[in-house]
């Protein structure tokens, strides 16, 4: 092939362009750490990592989901323990009521289960910090009303959240209500014919009437069934609290090794990068070491040294 | 005689070899060659005798093949290089890189694009709204992501659409290069008929003129150059014949057969058409390569137009992901209840991906967001759930992601086309060169040979005329 000056020329602009590009490619990586950064870079990579980007997001939002169940089944599971102290206290109460007792005596353990209802009520009307009630179902009522009766706007609905694909954890429990119309919830149960308010009011009564024995037949079980089903919601609580966080520990694990994948996919690899970046300097310096020595190579510089001494 | 002769002749082949080292670096210039040739002999009674050399004529080298194969990969090469360029204008219009990765001890993050961040944050927030219904706190996140997400899509949609008004006039300035050349060729066409019919040779310069117009042009839109009998060229669009841009000396102007010119229409099905002044709208998609041929893929099939003007491009894609995402938003939170208990409104308004918009009751209000399947239920967040797990829908982020990938896809498949039609133009040019290009050595070899020859000629004349003088003095 016959060889001309543009040939040599072009030759040299052509792998120059060719080395300098490569070396801003590197350049970039190196710099930004991400080994692509427009889809074009690599678009099957960059398809993979979006993708791999979404569920990371998604995830995120599950861990955030998570963190507020957390605190959800724990205020809770707090106020199902707070409860049961309570109907155990006024069932340990009422079990020390007897027929000998006197009327004042009895009325004496009738303030005192006053005190705890005032203390349950205090525990079911309790509100969360953005002035929702807890256990109101979705009506967001107080669920005792002032004058110590179930308040009948509460609704028995509760609430869910997804803490991960497919696994709704229920966050919220409702006080229920004997109605009508009746609601179930953990101060009453339909089923059992369970009614934890009723069953500490009617033992006020019948304490303040000085009626021990029917403290004794109807209301000391009444109370001890109320303890059953607040002991069932310790237990469903408590169950709530496990399965958020063991998704709150898978959530870590998943969100962890999304990152990795993310990273592994996206982050530029330094020691190839700057094994690259070596190779190509050299190249560079080469690919113009030639072009300078065979670009100043011609006729003109022996004819030159032929004629000047003449 | 014969020594003036020899004289004028090697002079003229020096001066051809002038004129090469002074066009070595012109663009288009072909190696000229100063044919030598005997002059006629002269019979003698001694037989037949040389009377000398002159040249015959001053041959440009040129490959026919060779122009015929680089004008048309500089077609290619024009399509390649602007497809490249404009593709990865479009990417970066769309706004979806990776940012740079941000480390924190031994945690990083990174962000997919504006739009796909905007996704997320808003689905995010959905899911907070469902745990946290009655929060207003978390309600006016909704609506903020939800203005974040729709600024987003607005603002890529109007980036594109700018881009692809940009394309149209870069492209209208192309079609004035286009009328330009085939202006000037038309003119070159009249002067080398001229100058060959007066002088009986070949106009070298004026034809490498045209040449290299020929092959700039061809860069510019795929045409074929016909040379006639007389000298002059035709050229049509490769892709219509029948649309002639320059056809011998005759025509309009200076020769120029006939103009082209672009329209833009951005709610056009086909919003970019080039018409010839002649043969007026050409068809869908001509020309399909060169600079011209590229303006016209990206801004109707690349971009082409809104979905509501039956764009099945990037913009129509944008409207369908901004529609699904309306669409679904809206029914879910008109099939729920806000915390007032009344029955939800429409979510998004708009049309399309550069107008959808937060309703503005709810953007004033965020509790009129319906996060409640049921009226009455301030605390009921389930169909906040809904509208968070719309993000599952293949209609809206997966669609999204594929719009991405494949312009990504499309730019790294233009840049690989760009790359390769490099190679080949590199190698044909090398070729085209290695005929008609001018090598230094080469003339200088040729003007030592020149020169050398030029002195004995004269060499040659002063002995003849020393012969002369002594026969003269011998006789006087």
């Amino acid at each position: 092939m016959r060889v001309t000056a543009s040939t040599y020329t072009n030759l040299a602009i052509s792998s120059s362009q060719s080395a300098q590009t490569q070396l801003a490619q590197l350049q970039q990586e190196i710099s930004t750490g991400n080994s692509i950064q427009s889809p074009s870079d690599d678009p099957a990579l960059y398809s993979q990592a979006a993708q791999d980007q979404s569920t990371l997001n998604q995830l995120n939002a599950y861990t955030q989901a998570a963190a507020t169940a957390t605190t959800m089944t724990a205020q809770n599971n707090t106020a199902m323990t707070s409860l049961h102290q309570v109907v155990a206290q006024a069932g340990e109460y009422l079990a020390g009521v007897s027929t000998n007792m006197t009327t004042a005596q009895l009325q004496n353990v009738g303030t005192e289960l006053q005190g705890l209802v005032t203390q349950l009520t205090s525990i079911v009307n309790q509100k969360s910090s953005d002035g929702s009630y807890l256990f109101g179902g979705t009506a967001n009522v107080a669920p005792i009303t002032s004058s110590g009766t179930y308040n009948t706007g509460t609704n028995g609905n509760t609430t869910t959240i997804d803490v991960q694909s497919n696994n709704p954890v229920q966050v919220t429990i409702a006080a229920g209500s004997s109605g009508p119309p009746a609601i179930d919830g953990f101060l009453y149960d339909s089923a059992s014919g369970t009614d934890v308010l009723g069953a500490l009011q009617q033992a006020m009564t019948d304490l303040n009437s000085g009626n021990a024995s029917a403290v004794l037949s109807n209301d000391v079980p009444a109370v001890n069934k109320a303890l059953n089903l607040i002991s069932s919601y310790v237990g469903s609580t408590a169950a709530s609290m496990s399965a958020v966080s063991t998704a709150t520990t898978q959530l870590s694990q998943q969100t962890t090794s999304e990152q990795t994948t993310i990273n592994g996919l996206v982050q530029t690899n330094l020691p190839t990068a700057s094994v690259q970046l070596q190779q190509l300097e050299m190249q560079y310096q080469a690919s113009l070491e030639a072009a300078t020595r065979v670009m100043n190579l011609s006729i003109l510089n022996y004819m030159s040294q032929v004629t000047t001494p003449a | 005689m014969l020594g003036a002769q020899a004289l004028n002749a090697q002079q003229l082949a020096i001066q051809t070899i002038g004129n090469n080292l002074s066009n070595v670096n012109t663009p288009g210039y072909a190696r000229q060659r100063a044919n030598l040739v005997e002059t006629d002999t002269m019979l003698t009674g001694s037989g037949e005798q040389g009377t000398g050399v002159s040249v015959s004529d001053i041959e440009s080298v040129r490959s026919t093949l060779l122009d015929g194969l680089v004008q048309q990969s500089l077609g290619s090469q024009g399509y390649a290089d602007d497809q490249a360029s404009l593709t990865s204008t479009v990417q970066t219009a769309l706004g979806e890189n990776f940012t740079s990765t941000s480390t924190t001890g031994s945690a990083s993050t990174t962000s997919s694009g504006a739009i796909q961040t905007a996704l997320s944050n808003f689905f995010t927030s959905l899911q907070s709204l469902a745990a946290s219904p009655s929060d207003s706190t978390t309600r006016q996140e909704v609506v903020q992501d939800a203005t974040s997400l729709t600024t987003a899509l607005n603002g890529a949609y109007s980036r594109i659409q700018q881009t692809q008004g940009q394309i149209a006039t870069d492209a209208s300035s192309i079609t004035s290069q286009i009328n330009q050349l085939s202006s000037t060729i038309a003119s070159l066409n009249q002067q080398i008929v001229s100058v060959q019919s007066a002088s009986g040779g070949t106009a070298n310069d004026l034809i490498d003129t045209r040449s290299q117009d020929i092959t700039q042009l061809s860069s510019l839109v795929n045409v074929t150059a016909t040379t006639q009998s007389d000298g002059t060229v035709t050229v049509a669009l490769a892709d219509a014949p029948s649309v002639v841009l320059v056809s011998g000396i005759n025509g309009g102007g200076a020769g120029t057969t006939q103009s082209l010119s672009v329209s833009y229409a951005p709610t056009s099905s086909t919003p970019l058409t080039v018409s010839g002044s002649t043969s007026g709208a050409l068809g869908a998609g001509i020309p399909s390569s060169g600079s011209l041929g590229s303006h016209l893929e990206v801004a109707n099939t690349l971009i082409g137009a809104p979905a509501a003007d039956g764009g099945t491009g990037l913009l129509g894609q944008l409207d369908d992901v901004a529609d699904s995402l309306k669409t679904q938003m809206n029914a879910t939170n008109e099939a729920g209840f806000d915390l007032n208990g009344t029955a939800g409104t429409a979510f998004f308004t708009g049309t399309g991906a550069d107008n959808i918009a937060v309703a503005s009751n709810i953007a004033a209000n965020p509790s009129l967001i319906a996060a409640a399947s049921t009226t009455g239920a301030p605390l009921d967040g389930s169909n906040a759930t809904v509208m968070a797990n719309i993000q599952n829908s293949s209609s809206v982020v997966p669609a999204f992601q594929d719009i991405v990938s494949g312009l990504g896809s499309t730019v790294s498949a233009a840049a690989t086309n760009q790359s390769t039609q490099d190679s080949v133009t590199t190698q044909l040019q090398n070729q085209q060169n290695s005929v008609e290009g001018v090598s230094i050595d080469e003339e200088m070899t040729n003007l030592i040979s020149f020169q050398q020859a030029y002195s004995a000629s004269a060499r040659f004349v002063t002995t003849i005329s020393s012969l002369y003088s002594t026969l003269l003095a011998e006789t006087q």
